[in-house]
């Protein structure tokens, strides 16, 4: 079973909406008891990376949600925030700890003249190593993305996917059980739904 | 780098989407939430909503369509979003803090504010704060006064404001907005082409990234407002309401002449969810 952690985030319903119409059945997941009956938990995120992390504090879920991913080994997918919080340090107002999944630090990107920050609209998103949360989704498949900050992955081998945003930066990571995505799967139509739906149905033997 | 967007704008007043001529001929097309079905299997980048309904009444005499009346914006927010995975902007009326989280709690993914923005510029700011910047976007609507001079006017284009767009759109940015849609009350429903000294002056002037509207009737306008003004998306209304495939032909037309856009695509989104 699929469990969506519904913190206040503003793209729950989106999310949602993304799983009802893909007819794959979820629970909400606001509480530690909620995580028990549950295999693939998702943490959709907008807005700032403290504030995630706050609310996560707030429900008291913070410290279950670590210890389902690391000792239960369930899966996990984080969108936009939710997948930015995995990593060790946000500086999004002021330096906040992340969960600390995927070592790296999420900073923000550089604006010029041609790339505006906000980074958004759809973008191309290069897979840089093969799993199947990709599966029947072509290389260089476009994605929405709204985004002001990204995680500089220390690991190279924890990078999934990148996209070129002036330069080459992390569009989702990978590591074991864990992933992440900075772009938006319930709002990026055909490829965003296969994603989702590739999620919830990675099995332990997709991972080795 | 991000692809320039193409966005359609759905005009919506009590309920209804309407056309636009000069923010003041309202005439109506249809029904909210089969619109957006349709914009959707078409790969359109994006939507945008805007509520044009001078009450907030929504006393939908839908029986000539045989459709459920919904009753407040709020409902068809949460109809559209269902069937549209896409971002969803949605704009008009908007004054408060609460009006922006109803909004973005019933399905959308932005807001835009206009009017209130003037009235009340610390309402950007305080939505910036606690939502995002990335989802408050502010809506210019702009009239020319003179040559290469315009004005930013409120309250359905009625109300002067002593602004100038480029001023403003850099002060909307200093309070925290996300994006800005520059709308030209000209060229609004004339099918004549955008104002695209108008789209240059706001490009210019800011960094978070712009949506030009008002004027496209072809395709060809797109093109030239792109050559002329650089707006990282533009928008339109009429024209895509009147032609089947719109969105994918207005995409095929930029891409065949080797506009940064996304790749044309048309497919009925219920296929993925019967794989």
């Amino acid at each position: 079973m699929l469990g969506v952690i519904n913190y206040g985030a503003g793209n729950f319903r989106s999310l949602c909406n993304a799983l009802n119409f893909l007819k794959i059945p979820y629970s909400e997941i606001s509480k530690s008891e909620d995580f028990e009956n549950v295999s693939h938990i998702i943490l959709p995120g907008v807005g700032a990376f403290n504030d995630c992390i706050d609310r996560l504090e707030s429900l008291g879920i913070t410290g279950r949600l670590k210890s389902e991913i690391i000792n239960g080994k369930k899966f996990f997918l984080g969108i936009c925030v939710g997948h930015q919080i995995l990593s060790s340090l946000g500086t999004e107002f002021e330096e906040k700890e992340g969960l600390n999944l995927i070592p790296g630090k999420t900073i923000k990107l550089e604006s010029s003249k041609n790339l505006p920050v906000p980074h958004i609209g759809w973008s191309e998103v290069n897979q840089v190593k093969k799993s199947g949360l990709f599966t029947d989704i072509e290389d260089g498949a476009t994605f929405y993305f709204v985004h002001s900050f990204y995680i500089d992955v220390k690991c190279d081998d924890d990078v999934l996917a990148s996209v070129s945003y002036g330069r080459n930066i992390t569009a989702a990571v990978a590591k074991n059980n864990i992933f992440g995505v900075q772009f938006h799967p319930e709002k990026s139509q055909t490829n965003g739904l296969q994603l989702l739906k590739n999620f919830s149905e990675l099995k332990d033997t997709d991972i080795s | 780098m991000a692809s320039v967007r193409v966005i359609p704008v759905i005009l919506l007043k009590n309920g209804r989407v309407v056309q636009s001529k000069s923010f003041s001929r309202h005439q109506v097309l249809g029904n909210a939430s089969l619109i957006v079905s349709r914009f959707s299997n078409w790969y359109a980048d994006e939507l945008i909503y805007l509520d044009i309904s001078r009450h907030k009444h929504y006393d939908l005499k839908r029986d000539d369509l045989n459709f459920e009346n919904k009753s407040t914006i709020l409902e068809i927010i949460e109809d559209c979003s269902r069937q549209c995975f896409m971002p969803l902007t949605v704009g008009g009326g908007i004054r408060t803090v609460k009006d922006v989280e109803d909004r973005l709690r019933s399905g959308a993914d932005k807001v835009a504010i206009n009017s209130e923005a003037f009235r009340n510029p610390a309402l950007i700011k305080e939505c910036a704060k606690r939502f995002g910047s990335q989802c408050i976007v502010v809506s210019i609507d702009a009239k020319k006064i003179s040559n290469n001079s315009w004005e930013v006017f409120v309250g359905y284009g009625k109300e002067p404001t002593g602004e100038h767009p480029d001023e403003w759109a850099k002060k909307m940015q200093a309070m925290g907005a996300g994006e800005i849609i520059i709308n030209s009350i000209d060229q609004d429903g004339r099918g004549k082409g955008f104002d695209v000294d108008l789209v240059r002056s706001v490009v210019e002037a800011v960094e978070i990234p712009v949506i030009a509207l008002g004027g496209a009737g072809e395709w060809r306008h797109f093109a030239e407002c792109l050559d002329l003004a650089y707006p990282n998306a533009v928008a339109a209304s009429n024209i895509f309401q009147y032609t089947e495939n719109s969105v994918y032909n207005a995409n095929k037309y930029l891409f065949e002449q080797n506009y940064k856009v996304r790749k044309p695509f048309i497919k009925t989104i219920i296929a993925a969810g019967d794989n």
